[in-house]
């Protein structure tokens, strides 16, 4: 019974995507599956991933790790291996994954009913969980980035969803562009960590960078490789985690993801895909302690996207575009956390993170809809906790402040406002722009907040008894804030600040500076490129010419040396056979007088070579 | 005066010989060619007869030719008499020139 | 179950159905020479397969055939001397493969000349197996002079009612191409036969009896780069690839897949039999300049491509972009690379026989193949716009898919090698092509399918069953080998 749940975890992974299967594979041959029995397919194996996921979680001791790897792919000693890998880390990971899958494929039951072919939708979900989980279960970093490009690739077919709008079309390529750099850059990383484990390792099995050995093998790369060469290896990790989890510079695709239906927008980029670079940074966490600057970049980089993001996300008109700085945002405070070594505080912000924004995600009202009373009660008491006032943002944000210096404590406090800040004026714009109406909710929503909300508290709970915090600046800060937004609200004086008010509203024009400048160089480059290889590679004007030339040599030749010398040649035999027609007389006469003269010639010659011929004659018999 | 040789006799066949070949080579006659072509044969007859005569000879070799070459000359005159008297009635014209039809 | 497998068999009964089919005993008409041609391809297939399968690397097929009781030239040790091992039969098999998708594909898109087009395609089928599993030199060089003849009128011929003008323009240019390379290739050949015969006394042409290493480094040097050069016309290295967009644009979507697919890998077979097998060492010193030619393969084409604005042509293209990987792999002269090498080889041909399949299934029902017209035709075709989805997905680089498994695999190959700087340097650069390709391809997918339909294609139809079954099949087996690679590494690690 104990090992019930241990045995049965690869279901996890293969039930979404059998789903996946049946219903791709059944619309190719025009079999389509009953809708009904899609819709509780789905929510029936993301209960059975939580279940399991619980279950595992419970009867896995602490440190214990259960891994089963086989070969994918071996020629001579080069090996790489594919399987299971489960402990604790990967277990949380993935019950955060299905606890919001499970309420988010609620939600969407009412939210895509009037989208057709939504059975692709479905597809698509389940895929996602099957390729989610298959990242938070892998076992070497190789099979980690085959699941990343295959979220990736997932977040591209749900943004292009809705294949006829130009618009979406547009969003997904730049999305999936932007997400190929961060996996090349992840891969370059892994191949040279791969490159050195199958050189110099004393075990060729180090070479698939399994998680199972990867405090030796992060050891083993400190000790082979120069400074430098570390250093750009674990920026490479750092670029490739922080594209996938929207970090600066590299936020601008969450943006352009937000061109997503709102499912899709609250499990995947609010709090599963984009957690994919905080997994891997918790993978090689390892790599990063040996230098202290590699932190304190992690550190900055995360403090950087708070920052940015934040002040940018209070300026945007579009709910789902302030929401996705704050993805970002509350991102960076992760990355800040794990660069600062704590990693409570980052599992915390984590969950709690996920929790909240994929409920602040789903309880959006549509464009020109007013909005369900119900549902603004709740995306104001989530809003709360996400400032870090109620619930488990108050915790999780009380974790990461405790034990930070003078500045680290002024800078989150500053973050807090800000999300408070526009948390609120989010709120109170969406009040003012669609209006409240005080109808009854459908069921799924319903079901769907109310889970959401349960996990909420229930993590609140768990975080209460199990963590220590103080209530300090942060939480200060953040009442201030909704203090100061409701006073601004009532006094409608939100003013637009001069300089920061077009930098925040345009994201650091990021955006355009990736439009504008990195696309049109581009496209520059290859124009040039194209040009290059139709004017002067496939220019074939030289080799023709020279042909051109060669015959006009020769013809030149033919005409002035050969014809003149077969000329001549003619002339001189004209000339000869006059000669030889004056012979021709008719006249037997004159044949007479050749005929004496040639024979009296040979028979003179005859004689005067009579010796010779004596002695040839008489030689030769 | 001197010794007549052999020599004298050979360059006695030899004029006649050229007298003949010179005669039929320009003549426009057809009868002086004929003649001519006698001349020839005489000519030669005489060089046979000299070796024939001055060369110590024991089977008289030369004589016999010589009696064969007036025969077979005489037969080939009637027979070019002959011919030339055919050709004379078609052509009516002794002259050389106009017997170039063949 | 040896006995009943034949080479020459193999090799030359296309050539004789081609034949066969262009005599004057054959009906003319149309349904009965595609089935007779399809049944033929499908036998072949068959039998190749089954060769696949009944392969033994321990022991590798060999056969050679006895002219009048002697070889092919006595007295210069020419023989009619075949032979297949493991990397030959992949190929074999690709090769059979291939033509059977492209002659389930000609039923739509040839209309006119019907015997003339099989017959040929039979002839160049023949022409590229006696390629793949010749043992001797110039019985090589001999089936690479016979490719130009069908090859020439397939891609030149007049196959449907619409006006090709450049058509036969581009089949002369490819002509005239391959001429100048087989040119230094005989040259290269003949230099290597006689400096065979001075270094060992034995004159032999055959693969095995040719031992370079007695023969003084720069005239091994000078062979290897005659025969590069000519092989280099094949595959496309980058000055010398000017021939193939024309060439695959111009040509009617089967002859395509099977120039794409089969064509450019009998350059890359060349370069693995001559350069990296018999002339080792010269390849060793010669690798790191061709790996700076791959890497110019890779990402300059890749910037080209994304200029383009003919569909055909950027996946032209593109095929020249994965040849580049394919020539990377064999420039690492390691295992890896050569295992990385003939999986893209295959995996490519897939990838290739499906972009062009898409490409000639748009160009059928809309008329045009310029990008800056088409546009949303995913809602009239859902069934072409998944399938185009994924092999496009599948040609990019995306894990499930085969290629995805050769990219990354030749450039860790090509790190690995212990060769030279310049090839770890090559391969970290050649990272870019993951968001190159994906740059172009994704332009070719989003601009011909999403966005608002336009009103020129109110009618066009979803594809018909036999598209289905070609697209079909590609995708499964790139699935196939995307998700068991050793299904070939197997095969290429045994040497």
């Amino acid at each position: 019974m104990s090992e019930l749940f241990l045995d049965n975890i690869y279901l996890i992974l293969l039930v979404p995507l059998w789903i996946f299967l049946i219903v791709m594979g059944g619309r190719f041959f025009s079999v389509y599956v009953n809708k009904g029995i899609i819709y509780s397919l789905t929510i029936l194996s993301s209960l059975l991933g939580a279940l399991i996921c619980t279950g595992a979680l419970c009867k896995l001791p602490a440190d214990n790790i259960l891994n089963v790897d086989f070969p994918f792919l071996k020629i001579n000693d080069f090996a790489i291996n594919a399987g299971l890998h489960i402990d604790r880390m990967s277990l949380i990971f993935a019950l955060v994954l299905f606890l919001i899958a499970f309420a988010v494929q609620i939600f969407s039951i009412s939210y895509m009913k009037n989208e057709k072919k939504n059975y692709r939708f479905y597809a698509f979900i389940n895929l996602f969980s099957f390729a989610m989980a298959g990242l938070f279960f892998s076992p070497n970093l190789y099979q980690l980035y085959f699941f990343w490009e295959l979220i990736g690739i997932v977040s591209y077919l749900l943004i292009g969803f809705e294949y006829f709008k130009k618009e979406k079309s547009i969003a997904s390529k730049k999305v999936l562009i932007m997400n190929r750099i961060g996996d090349t850059a992840l891969i370059s990383a892994i191949i040279t960590c791969s490159y050195f484990m199958y050189n110099y390792a004393p075990n060729k099995t180090f070479t698939t960078l399994s998680f199972v050995d990867m405090n030796m093998i992060t050891t083993l790369m400190y000790a082979y490789t120069s400074t430098p060469l570390f250093w750009i290896i674990c920026a490479l990790f750092i670029i490739g985690a922080a594209i996938k989890s929207a970090q600066f510079p590299f936020y601008t695709w969450l943006q352009d993801a937000m061109e997503a239906k709102l499912p899709v927008s609250s499990l995947l980029h609010s709090a599963t895909l984009v957690a994919a670079g905080l997994y891997l940074m918790m993978r090689v966490l390892p790599l990063m302690t040996f230098e202290p600057i590699i932190l304190k970049g992690l550190m900055s980089i995360g403090l950087l996207t708070s920052l940015v993001c934040s002040i940018s996300a209070c300026a945007q008109t579009n709910p789902k575009k302030v929401l996705a700085y704050s993805t970002s945002a509350n991102f960076g405070l992760m990355y800040f956390a794990l660069g600062i070594l704590n990693i409570k505080a980052m599992f915390a912000l984590f969950i709690a993170h996920a929790f909240i924004k994929s409920l602040l995600f789903i309880t959006l009202p549509d464009e020109e809809k007013k909005w369900n009373y119900v549902s603004f009660v709740i995306f104001l008491v989530t809003g709360l906790s996400l400032s870090g006032i109620l619930f488990s943002g108050l915790l999780a944000k009380e974790m990461l402040a405790t034990n930070l210096g003078v500045y680290g404590t002024v800078v989150i406090s500053i973050i807090s406002f800000l999300t408070a800040f526009y948390i609120m004026r989010l709120a109170l714009f969406l009040y003012d722009k669609n209006g409240i109406e005080k109808a009854k909710l459908g069921k799924f929503e319903l079901i769907s907040y109310i889970l959401l909300l349960v996990f909420n508290i229930l993590f609140y709970v768990y975080l209460h008894f199990t963590a220590k915090y103080q209530v300090a600046e942060p939480f200060w800060a953040s009442i201030t804030a909704w203090v100061l937004v409701y006073i601004l609200y009532v006094k409608n004086a939100f003013w637009k600040v001069p300089i920061i008010y077009p930098l925040a509203y345009n994201g650091f024009y990021l955006d355009n500076f990736y439009t504008n400048v990195c696309v049109y160089a581009y496209d520059k480059i290859t124009y040039l490129a194209s040009l290059i290889d139709t004017k002067i590679l496939a220019n074939y004007k030289p080799v023709l010419n020279t042909i051109k030339f060669g015959v006009k040599i020769s013809n030149f030749v033919e005409k002035n040396i050969m014809n003149a010398l077969i000329d001549f040649i003619t002339k001189t035999f004209k000339k000869l056979s006059i000669y030889d027609l004056k012979a021709q007389s008719g006249n037997v006469q004159t044949y007479n007088a050749y005929a004496f003269v040639i024979i009296t010639i040979i028979l003179t010659c005859l004689i005067l070579s009579y010796t010779a011929i004596i002695s040839f004659v008489s030689g030769g018999v | 005066m001197q010794e007549i040789t052999m020599y004298h006799y050979l360059f006695l066949g030899l004029l006649l010989f050229l007298i003949g070949l010179f005669g039929s080579i320009t003549s426009k006659h057809i009868i002086k060619v004929l003649i001519c072509i006698e001349f020839i044969l005489t000519g030669v007859n005489i060089n046979f007869v000299t070796f024939a005569t001055f060369c110590d000879n024991v089977q008289l070799d030369g004589f016999i030719m010589a009696l064969f070459y007036v025969a077979i000359g005489a037969v080939e005159l009637a027979v070019a008499l002959y011919i030339f008297y055919l050709m004379y009635i078609q052509k009516e014209s002794e002259n050389i020139d106009k017997y170039g039809d063949l | 179950m040896e006995k009943i497998f034949s080479i020459p068999f193999l090799v030359f009964m296309p050539m004789l159905m081609s034949f066969f089919i262009m005599s004057p005993f054959f009906t003319s008409n149309e349904i009965s020479i595609r089935r007779f041609a399809k049944g033929v391809f499908s036998f072949h297939f068959l039998y190749a397969t089954l060769m696949l399968i009944f392969f033994d690397s321990a022991n590798p097929y060999f056969s050679q055939i006895h002219l009048l009781g002697g070889d092919w030239v006595q007295s210069l040790g020419i023989k009619f001397a075949f032979q297949i091992d493991s990397i030959s039969i992949i190929l074999v098999a690709l090769t059979s493969f291939i033509f059977l998708l492209a002659s389930i594909s000609s039923k739509m898109n040839i209309r006119m000349n019907h015997k003339f087009y099989y017959s040929m395609m039979l002839l160049l089928m023949s022409a590229i197996l006696g390629i793949f599993t010749a043992n001797d030199m110039f019985l090589f060089f001999m089936f690479w002079e016979l490719e130009l003849i069908p090859a020439y009128f397939l891609i030149g011929g007049k196959y449907s009612n619409e006006v090709t003008p450049d058509a036969k323009k581009s089949a002369t240019k490819f002509v005239l191409f391959t001429f100048l390379g087989s040119m230094f290739m005989l040259l290269g050949i003949l230099l290597l036969h006689y400096y065979n015969y001075v270094a060992t006394g034995t004159l032999s042409a055959t693969f095995s009896d040719v031992i370079d290493s007695y023969i003084p480094v720069g005239i091994q040097l000078f062979i290897a780069i005659c025969l590069i050069i000519g092989f280099g016309v094949k595959l496309p290295i980058v000055p010398l690839h000017t021939w193939l967009p024309d060439a695959h644009t111009n040509a009617p979507t089967p002859v395509s897949i099977i120039l794409a697919g089969i064509l450019l890998k009998t350059g890359a077979y060349g370069i693995y039999r001559f350069n990296y097998e018999m002339m080792g060492e010269s390849f060793k010193i010669v690798a790191p300049v061709l790996a700076v030619f791959a890497f110019l393969n890779i990402i300059y084409i890749a910037f080209v491509a994304y200029a383009q604005t003919d569909i055909k042509r950027i996946v032209a293209y593109s095929s020249i972009s994965n040849m580049g990987l394919i020539l990377l792999g064999l420039c690492a002269c390691n295992q890896l690379g050569l295992s990385a090498s003939v999986f893209h080889m295959v995996a490519h041909a897939l990838v290739t026989a499906g972009l062009f399949t898409i490409c000639g299934i748009v160009y059928l029902r809309c008329k045009t193949r310029d990008i800056r017209v088409l546009g949303g035709i995913a809602q009239n075709m859902p069934r072409l716009f998944g399938f185009a989805t994924l092999i496009v997905l599948a040609s990019i680089g995306i894990p499930v898919f085969a290629p995805f498994i050769s990219e990354i695999l030749t450039i860790i190959s090509a790190l690995f090698s212990d060769l030279s700087i310049v090839l770890k340097i090559t391969s970290i650069l050649s990272l870019p092509l993951l968001i190159a390709s994906s740059c172009y391809m994704l332009k070719f997918l989003h601009e011909a399918f999403f966005g608002e339909k336009q009103g020129c294609f109110e009618k066009v139809n979803d594809i018909s069953v036999h598209e289905f079954v070609i697209l079909a099949s590609v995708v499964a087996g790139l699935v196939l080998f995307g998700l068991y690679p050793n299904a070939i590494l197997n095969f290429v690690g045994a040497i």
